[in-house]
């Protein structure tokens, strides 16, 4: 099936609405939520903290991202912005790493969250490092008579 | 940038207006106003070509390389 960009973008504007949906109810519902779907007792707390941990930098992930998808709507996207942008999504997700990191010190299986968000900083990175250079070359283009 | 672009030296000796020399060369005023305050990063060599055949000019006399 072949999307058209018009609905490609919506749908990725509408799958961040829905995350940014679910960031609320977690947040909001930690304390409720955890208990109901752990087995383990003893690591709820431990879960409950780290969901308010990582909670701001998963929203500025999605405000960052709703924001990238709006300037890809307006067909304006190679520019600082956005490059700065990026850059805030691959450090909140590092930040991200890093708080489960320190979870995974108590429970193992936050581990795995921390690699898979590390390597989200990474991807992200690399993206950033790319549209930076794409940008110059777009200035210089612009630039060239 | 090191490279000076003198269009406004050869526009005052050929006695001709930006305006005319953009419709003659055929880019857009605004291009030729980049050119002219040297915000430019490079410049055609059809571009080069159209100006030195508007102004009646060597490469060089548009031109210029100062040290920073």
């Amino acid at each position: 099936m072949r999307i058209s960009n018009d609905k490609s973008l919506l749908l990725s504007r509408v799958c961040v609405g829905v995350f940014a949906a679910l960031l609320a109810v977690l947040v909001a519902g930690a304390p409720w939520i955890w208990p109901y779907v752990l087995h383990r007792k003893g690591v709820v707390a431990l879960y409950v903290a780290v969901t308010y941990a990582s909670a701001l930098p998963a929203g500025v992930v999605l405000y960052c991202l709703n924001r990238l998808l709006r300037s890809a709507a307006d067909t304006d996207v190679f520019t600082d912005a956005n490059v700065r942008r990026l850059r805030a999504v691959s450090w909140c997700l590092a930040a991200a790493a890093l708080v489960y990191f320190a979870g995974g010190l108590f429970d193992w299986y936050l581990f795995v969250l921390s690699v898979m968000a590390a390597f989200g900083a990474l991807i992200v990175r690399v993206l950033k490092n790319v549209l930076a250079e794409a940008v110059e070359i777009k200035r210089e283009n612009d630039f060239t008579i | 940038m090191p490279i000076v672009v003198n269009i406004d030296v050869m526009l005052a000796r050929r006695k001709m207006s930006a305006g005319e020399l953009a419709e003659k060369v055929g880019i857009t005023p605004a291009n030729l106003s980049i050119l002219k305050n040297n915000k430019a990063k490079a410049i055609r060599f059809s571009t080069l070509e159209a100006l030195c055949r508007a102004l009646d000019c060597k490469p060089a006399d548009l031109l210029d390389y100062t040290d920073d």
